[in-house]
């Protein structure tokens, strides 16, 4: 019988790939920056935090292609057989991934630079730059997630 | 070099450019790769990994080159004038990309059929 203890063992896998692992911290952690990013207007303060975060989620995603390229996750594949479908997705999958470590990078030097005056009114389009970045980062992480089940 | 109270908006301003700029190559590239053969087989870093390698580098290196010649060419400038335009230019540039990498987009072609 397929239960709850099948669903465990497949999570087990999953924590022993240190890739999936990151991956889950980076969900975890875009949670927070979204959350921070809409209040980014009302508190200013929050900038520092932010942009710490952002530079945590970089790290990650640092780490995240280290492992790929060093194929040190590999492991993880001999476990799997992947679908035609992933398998064509893949190009896409690498491709999309290059976009939120571009544009957090940016995003982390434009609050660097403004720090608690991105709440001014002549700040507003540095403001929706940081707001559009993190939001379609999260975007794109969540459909490299959903490409990679298919 | 960075003061408490003083804003170096060229340093703003040169990373939505050279992100907005990043993604614009970074799609042409996938064009590039995706047709000629030649070209990613000349920009495959890695064997093992493919010419994605080239891709993330050249992204890497032409991020880095911008952003830096951005700063010097703004240092001291009036910046207000480019902030709606960087923005939009970026924005357009994240539109393009989504699209333009979808597989659905560049693998299309036209098939002559014989009769």
């Amino acid at each position: 019988m397929n239960g709850i203890l099948s669903a465990n063992q497949v999570i087990v896998y999953n924590l022993l790939d240190p890739g999936s692992v990151l991956y889950a911290s980076l969900f975890v952690l875009f949670g927070a920056a979204v959350t921070l990013v809409f209040l980014l207007k009302e508190r200013p303060a929050l900038s520092w935090p932010l942009m710490s975060l952002l530079v945590v989620i970089e790290c990650i995603f640092a780490g995240i292609l280290a492992l790929e390229f060093s194929a040190a996750s590999n492991v993880r594949y001999t476990f799997e057989t992947f679908t035609r479908l992933s398998d064509a997705l893949s190009t896409h999958r690498w491709l999309l991934f290059q976009m939120p470590a571009i544009v957090l990078a940016a995003s982390i030097i434009v609050l660097a630079t403004y720090r608690d005056h991105i709440a001014q009114k002549h700040a507003r389009y540095y403001r929706g730059f940081v707001i559009l970045s993190v939001f379609i980062s999260f975007c794109a992480i969540l459909v490299i997630g959903i490409e990679s089940l298919v | 070099m960075f003061g408490k109270n003083r804003i170096h908006e060229p340093f703003a301003i040169a990373a939505i450019f050279s992100a907005a700029v990043t993604l614009h190559a970074a799609w042409m590239l996938n064009i590039l790769f995706s047709r000629l053969p030649n070209a990613s087989a000349y920009l495959t870093l890695s064997d093992r990994i493919g010419p994605i390698t080239g891709m993330y580098t050249i992204s890497g290196v032409l991020f880095l080159t911008i952003f830096g010649f951005t700063v010097i060419w703004l240092r001291g400038r009036d910046c207000s004038a480019y902030r709606d335009r960087v923005f939009w230019f970026f924005t357009a540039a994240l539109v393009a990309f989504i699209i333009l990498t979808h597989p659905i987009v560049y693998e299309f072609g036209i098939r002559e059929i014989n009769g």
